[in-house]
């Protein structure tokens, strides 16, 4: 008897919890309202709003914060909270009173099939966020990009998958190119072929089996083809795999010159480090990802020398050409975290950078206008951009049209440490940088 | 796979090189899936248990090899010994708070309370170390031996031929000594041992020890091929699972034989096929295995009277 007591104790408890919960995530707040599909974006006003300004704005920051990812969503953390931290002491939002930002953190635990349930909790634990930026990765985005549709809420992201893009999202802002394949193959007939006379004639492609793997592999291997180059090898791999011997040993026998591999750090490490332990010497061009981090040049020491990749930016002298307020940024990142400001880290700085001029220009938190002041944005930032001024432009669908990638490649520095350097397109290299091919496939 | 390759070599020379290749790679591969698996078959071969955080304590012992390099800048084979101790103190401090408060319970207990052993070590791992994958500078982590055209990794060398030689070592202990002795006798029969004078939770305790030391051994020796991250141990949890159950549970002999075989299948349906597959061939052969012999290749059957 006591123990049906306790069990009908237990569930109705348990029912009770359901329902509150329901009724949290369902109940509809003043700005944002529940739709199936996203509504049309308001045109944005020159006005600003009669809102009363509040004195802190909340940024919601979903990165991957713990979990088998959690080396990157750090980086992506750290250039979001310096974003924040940078902009509050320029005196914060002025045209809202000089509100504070602040982040509000969701991690979504390496694993994208949390993202969506992290988005959700998040936004109903906080009705007043504002804004948000991440993620993960391109996978992480498309899960999560929906609720943020629902929701009204604009994100900026760091997600290079053309994926994105094609989710024709409206509060779904992409400042980071998406063309890696277009600039590598470039990077090879310009560069390496005509430059420098290198006779580049075969490519390997090899990438983790991942949306953002398949994407920049799927570009390489389109562009590679229609620009005469033979693909010798191309094939996916299992990410965090334990042996990639099997795939270098394929790549060995095609004789490919130049690998584009596309993979995160520790793939990456394990993918450089098999190629040199058998023998073979091609030059390494990577797709972005752990071909940047910091860890990446830890972990390889003087062997990263010479290793190209494309990026979106990197934290040289090139990200300040155009707007002389960032010219600090890079050291100052450096002395607060103790890694150079890579790609993942000016990324997230971005897109915190984005939002806080939208809500300037603006004046107003209201989501559908802060979304549509953010397709009107034309500022430069810290992304290369093809426009002389720099500027981003965002299309119908989110993508900045302007943003270019570039080419890196790991050289010494001054101070004698590794740190990328960008050395193509030419219209980005900065300070006379040259490409070290005596270095470099090593 | 069939055109000339730059030298001139026809498409079988190139296909004869692929498959030596690939099976050296998969021999050196193996001798890493044996040295990671000797620690959980020795757990379930004494204490008839699954320890499913033997990838943490690999994990563990690369972050203690990483520490030590950090203070004493030398290399993780010199640093060996150091490991062994504080690998003991880690296997020490988990036994006595997580493992023997639940000995006598059923073995889901035991997988539960593993279980959340590793979370645990994960976490902790992350909160001292952070999630940046870390690396210990290694003179030799990209050397290799030349055969004719073959390579052969010498980190990966080093690694089978130290799997081999614990495997002979442990052999040894339980074949020779008296607490070898007492080791088989506790795994036959627990209650029977005690009954003759073998204190079986001092038994135990050395089991669990010795697994989580040959963990932390495999990880200082495999720390020149992989980065050190909190997750680390995720990448080996399925294999070594595999292997264990392969080689026939509780055979420490049977862990080389079948690390050996999953590493040979793995590598040459990865490079014969697609990567993608490697480990789709590891799991036909444990199908398979199962189907023919399900108490493994060197595993006994219980006794039924």
């Amino acid at each position: 008897m006591k123990k049906a007591i306790t069990f009908l104790v237990l569930v109705t408890l348990f029912a009770t919890g359901l329902v509150a919960c329901q009724s949290t995530t369902a109940t509809p707040t003043a700005v944002k309202q529940e739709m199936t599909t996203a509504p049309a974006v308001q045109e944005a006003t020159t006005a600003p709003a009669t809102e009363a300004a509040p004195k802190t704005i909340k940024i919601g920051a979903f990165f991957n914060y713990s979990g088998s990812s959690a080396d990157a969503g750090e980086i992506d953390g750290s250039g979001a909270q310096f974003a924040v931290d940078w902009i509050n002491t320029q005196g914060g939002v002025k045209s809202l009173g000089g509100a504070n930002l602040e982040l509000v953190k969701g991690d979504t635990l390496s694993d994208s099939s949390q993202a969506k349930s992290v988005v959700e909790r998040i936004l109903s634990e906080n009705p007043d966020l504002v804004a948000a930026v991440g993620a993960g990765g391109s996978d992480f985005v498309l899960a999560m990009g929906s609720t943020f549709e629902k929701a009204q809420i604009p994100m900026t992201h760091n997600g290079v998958s053309s994926k994105i893009g094609e989710q024709h999202y409206k509060y779904i802002f992409e400042p980071v190119p998406t063309a890696f394949g277009q600039t590598q193959i470039e990077f090879i007939q310009q560069m390496l072929n005509k430059q420098l006379g290198m006779n580049i004639t075969k490519v390997g492609i090899i990438y983790e089996d991942t949306s953002y793997g398949l994407s920049v592999a799927q570009g390489d291997l389109k562009l590679a083809e229609s620009a005469g180059l033979q693909v010798a090898f191309n094939q996916s791999f299992p990410q965090y795999s334990s042996d990639v011997s099997a795939l270098v040993t394929n790549l060995k026998s095609s004789g490919a010159q130049v690998v584009l591999p596309v993979a995160f750090t520790q793939d990456a490490k394990l993918i450089f480090d098999t190629i040199a332990s058998m023998n073979y010497n091609p030059i390494i061009l990577g797709g972005g990802a752990g071909f940047l981090y910091p860890s990446f040049g830890d972990a390889l020491g003087d062997a990263v020398n010479g290793v190209f990749s494309v990026a979106s930016l990197t934290g040289d002298e090139a990200m300040f050409q155009k707007n002389s307020q960032f010219k600090d940024l890079a050291s100052e990142y450096e002395k607060k975290y103790g890694y150079f400001m890579s790609e993942r880290g000016a990324g997230s700085f971005d897109s915190v950078y984005l939002i806080w001029q939208a809500l300037e220009k603006c004046g107003c938190t209201d989501g559908p206008t802060l979304a549509s002041t953010i397709r009107g944005l034309k500022i430069p930032t810290l992304q290369p951009s093809s426009a002389a001024d720099g500027s981003v432009a965002f299309d119908e669908d989110g993508r900045n049209v302007n943003a270019i990638p570039i080419i890196i490649q790991w050289q010494k520095w001054d101070d004698g440490k590794y740190r990328p350097r960008t050395v193509y397109p030419e219209s980005m290299v900065v300070g006379g940088t040259k490409v070290q091919l005596e270095t470099s496939g090593k | 796979m069939l055109m000339r390759n730059s030298v001139g070599k026809s498409g079988t020379q190139i296909m004869a090189w692929i498959i030596i290749q690939a099976t050296i790679n998969g021999i050196l591969n193996g001798g890493i899936y044996a040295l990671v698996a000797v620690g959980l078959t020795i757990v379930f071969g004494v204490m008839k248990m699954v320890n499913f955080a033997t990838g943490e304590f690999i994990m563990w012992g690369m972050y203690f090899t990483f520490l030590l390099y950090t203070i004493t800048g030398l290399n993780n084979y010199v640093l060996l010994p150091m490991v062994i101790i504080l690998t003991i103190l880690l296997g020490l401090l988990s036994y006595v708070l997580v493992i023997k408060p639940v000995l006598g319970r059923d073995s889901n207990t035991f997988i539960m309370v593993t279980v959340g052993l590793s979370y645990l070590l994960m976490n902790v791992a992350q909160m001292i170390f952070g999630p940046t994958p870390k690396g210990i500078p290694s003179e030799i982590k990209t050397a290799s031996l030349s055969i004719g055209t073959f390579t052969v990794s010498l980190p990966r060398l080093i690694a089978f031929l130290s799997a081999c030689l614990l495997i002979i070592a442990i052999q040894i202990l339980l074949k020779k000594t008296m607490l070898g002795r007492a080791m088989r006798a506790t795994a036959e029969n627990a209650e029977m041992a005690q009954v003759l004078g073998i204190n079986y939770k001092q038994v135990y305790t050395f089991a669990f020890v010795l697994s989580c030391v040959m963990a932390g051994v495999a990880g200082t020796l495999i720390t020149p091929i992989y980065s050190i991250y909190p997750s680390l141990g995720n990448i080996f949890k399925i294999i070594i699972f595999v292997v264990v159950v392969l080689g026939g549970m509780g055979s420490v002999s049977g862990a080389l034989i079948g690390g050996l075989l999953l590493g040979i299948m793995e590598a040459l349906v990865g490079t014969l096929i697609n990567s993608n597959l490697g480990p789709a061939g590891i799991f036909v052969v444990f199908l398979l295995m199962l189907y023919l012999r399900p108490n493994g290749l060197f595993g006994t059957a219980n006794r039924v009277a």
